[in-house]
């Protein structure tokens, strides 16, 4: 290797610095957009991914039967023994909670009239749980120990206390089958009032404790016991445990019960992919003009390095670490600036619109991540040199009489 | 004057045309060209606009290709050599004095001049040295740190022979050296240049309408229309 190449890179990258400069922002920006959006976009799949997991619970333990088959009478295919059943799910250290769920429906009625309601029988933990993806609006939550003397309490879905008009500490009557299929029916104490975001989910649900919910349908039963691990990267080690450990129990992941998770994935990565591929195609004529630009104002020059005898690969071969320069430097800069971006956003508080469906927005935020900066550091990269590779073959092309004509 | 040539490179020509002929597309830019230029013997060529004058230092400094007929240099036929050889011969055997100089504007007087060093792998201590003696023997020191573009036309045509000098190449091929200088510095510089290639008994094969320098050669073959019409 002929050290008059590396030094025709550094002698061109410092005379032309105001190229050099020009070319460095083009690639730093696009880079930094780039990195952006992809961080924006992983940000939007890991809380989706977050906030469905939370909403069933990672693993969810239930009878064979439960999501197979109609139920002939209510709770037929209940989970029974649920203290045998936490017990032996603690022993795998992988879970953080194992909290039973009933769900259950009736009418809820104050003294001018019903409505139907969807009821879902929790361990009060789970609001814990699901952190963020649930507001309480109003009130407090549903009390964690469960007393059979004291009052029975419910926290109302927003849509729902609307719908009735129901203040904090007002009473309403619950009124359900029971396993026996004779009517029960509870005075029960609002004490909370809740907002998922989604207006299904927020106009219909109450939320009560599960126990609250057996006494009501008499039975000792629950439908299923959401577990939650202490890390969701945990989900296919634990799930294989879990799964062995109850043999005649079913184990189902959550993301085959996020029927809605999965439509607004496909949905979103619909839109990367086709807003990634348009901003790929820009930024790869955008980076190819300037630089097949910025080497076609040299043809001249090369021309007289010819005369002088450098080869026209040594010639590509310097463009093209000039490029690297360009390049490396570029990337340089474009991950700071996407650190930055990423941790102004954190404080920043600005807020997505929502997703599908739902009507709460979420906040924007960008991932940092290495991966990210890898890849598309790689791409732009790959893009730079391309674009040098293209735009000295044209000039190679010439004659060294041309060359040495060119204005 | 001494017109003095080596008796025994007179026998193998440095440089050699036999009924060389080259065309653009359809047009016959230079026919019948027939001459030899021996070892440090010094060569001009005069003619009108267009008579073929640069064509033939194109071709003569491996730079463009024949049409039909052969160019030797030191017996090699240049038409057979590949473009890595064609390289090489100019790297090490020939150095160019372009009408305009032809400096690149990226690197500094010095820089410039130490560019066909750089290419034969000297040393820098080398390097230093070389283009210092030839800097300082050409009066350019004062400027050797400053880019190209901010340098008067006289002081680039003496960046321009220190970069053909510097390497002692066994041909120099000029292109109206002269000519966008006045004639006192044109006259200075020339004298220079002239004892640099004795001294370095280096061949030199200019293209020129400069009469005070064309009378300084040992010959001087007069072109027109693409034909040699006579030889002094
Ligand atoms: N690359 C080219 N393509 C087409 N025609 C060319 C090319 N180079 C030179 N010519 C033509 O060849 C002829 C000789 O040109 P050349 O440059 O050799 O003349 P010259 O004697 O050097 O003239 P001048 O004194 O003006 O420099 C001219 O008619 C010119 O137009
Ligand atoms: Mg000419």
């Amino acid at each position: 290797m002929n050290q008059s190449i590396f030094h025709l890179s550094l002698c061109n990258f410092k005379a032309r610095l105001r190229r050099t400069l020009l070319n460095i922002l083009l690639i730093t920006t696009a880079t930094t957009g780039l990195m952006t959006i992809a961080g924006f976009g992983l940000f939007t799949y890991v809380s989706l991914e977050q906030r469905s997991a939370r909403e069933t619970g990672h693993l969810v333990l239930s009878n064979p039967l439960q999501f197979a088959k109609p139920e002939n009478r209510l709770m037929e295919h209940g989970l029974e023994n649920l203290d045998a059943v936490k017990k032996e799910l603690f022993k795998n250290s992988d879970v953080l909670h194992a909290l039973p769920v009933i769900n259950f429906q009736g009418l809820i009625a104050n003294d001018n009239k019903s409505v139907t309601f969807l009821g879902r029988g929790i361990d009060p933990k789970e609001i814990t749980v699901r952190g963020p993806f649930i507001n309480l609006i109003k009130g407090s939550s549903i009390n964690y120990k469960y007393n059979s003397q004291d009052d029975p309490e419910v926290m109302l879905g927003k849509g729902l206390a609307k719908n009735l008009s129901v203040k904090i500490g007002d009473y309403l009557t619950l009124l359900s089958n029971t396993v026996d299929d004779s009517l029960n029916g509870f005075d029960v104490k609002v004490v909370g009032i809740s907002e998922t975001g989604i207006p299904e989910i927020d106009n219909r649900t109450l939320f009560t404790h599960y126990q609250t919910a057996q006494d009501l349908l008499s039975t000792d039963k629950v439908n299923q016991v959401a577990i939650y691990l202490k890390e969701l990267s945990f989900l296919q080690r634990a799930g294989k445990k879990i799964t062995s450990a109850f043999q005649d129990l079913k184990v189902t992941y959550w993301d085959e019960l996020a029927v809605f998770y999965q439509g607004v994935k496909n949905l979103y990565n619909t839109i990367f992919y086709f807003v990634g591929s348009i901003t790929f195609v820009i930024i790869f004529f955008a980076v190819f003009n300037l630089i097949s630009t910025s080497i076609w104002e040299r043809t001249r020059e090369f021309g007289v390095l010819a005369s002088l005898g450098f080869a026209p690969k040594e010639i590509m071969l310097s463009l093209l670490l000039e490029s690297t320069l360009i390049g490396l430097i570029s990337m340089v800069f474009a991950t700071i600036i996407y650190g930055g971006v990423s941790v102004a956003l954190l404080f920043s508080n600005i807020m997505m619109a929502p997703p599908p469906g739902q009507t709460t927005g979420y906040p924007l935020q960008v991932i940092f991540s290495g991966e990210i900066i890898l890849y598309i550091a790689l791409i732009t990269f790959f893009i730079v040199q391309l674009s040098t590779f293209l735009a000295s073959t044209k000039i190679n092309k010439l004659s060294i009489t041309q060359s040495l004509m060119h204005l | 004057m001494t017109k003095h040539i080596n008796q025994k490179n007179r026998l193998s020509p440095m440089l050699s045309f036999k009924n060389v002929r080259k065309t653009f597309a359809e047009m016959v830019v230079l026919k019948n060209i027939d001459f030899n230029l021996q070892g440090s013997e010094m060569v001009g060529l005069v003619g009108p606009s267009g008579s073929g004058k640069s064509t033939i230092l194109n071709i003569a400094g491996c730079i463009d290709n024949v049409t039909a007929g052969e160019v030797t240099f030191n017996e090699q036929a240049t038409e057979k050599m590949s473009k890595i050889e064609k390289n090489n011969l100019r790297r090490s055997d020939i150095g160019f004095i372009f009408q305009h100089f032809q400096l690149v504007e990226s690197m500094s007087v010095r820089q410039n001049i130490e560019l066909p060093l750089r290419l034969l792998n000297y040393s820098r201590k080398e390097r230093k040295k070389l283009s210092q003696e030839i800097i300082d023997a050409l009066g350019i020191s004062a400027i050797a740190d400053k880019l190209t573009t901010q340098i008067s036309g006289g002081q680039k045509q003496r960046t321009a022979i220190a970069r053909a000098l510097v390497k002692k190449p066994k041909l120099i091929i000029a292109d109206e050296p002269t000519a966008s200088l006045d004639k006192e510095n044109a006259d200075a510089v020339f004298k220079l240049f002239k004892s640099f290639l004795e001294t370095m008994q280096i061949s030199l094969l200019m293209a020129s309408h400069d009469q005070q320098a064309l009378t300084q050669m040992h010959r001087v073959i007069t072109l027109e229309k693409g034909e040699i019409i006579s030889t002094t």
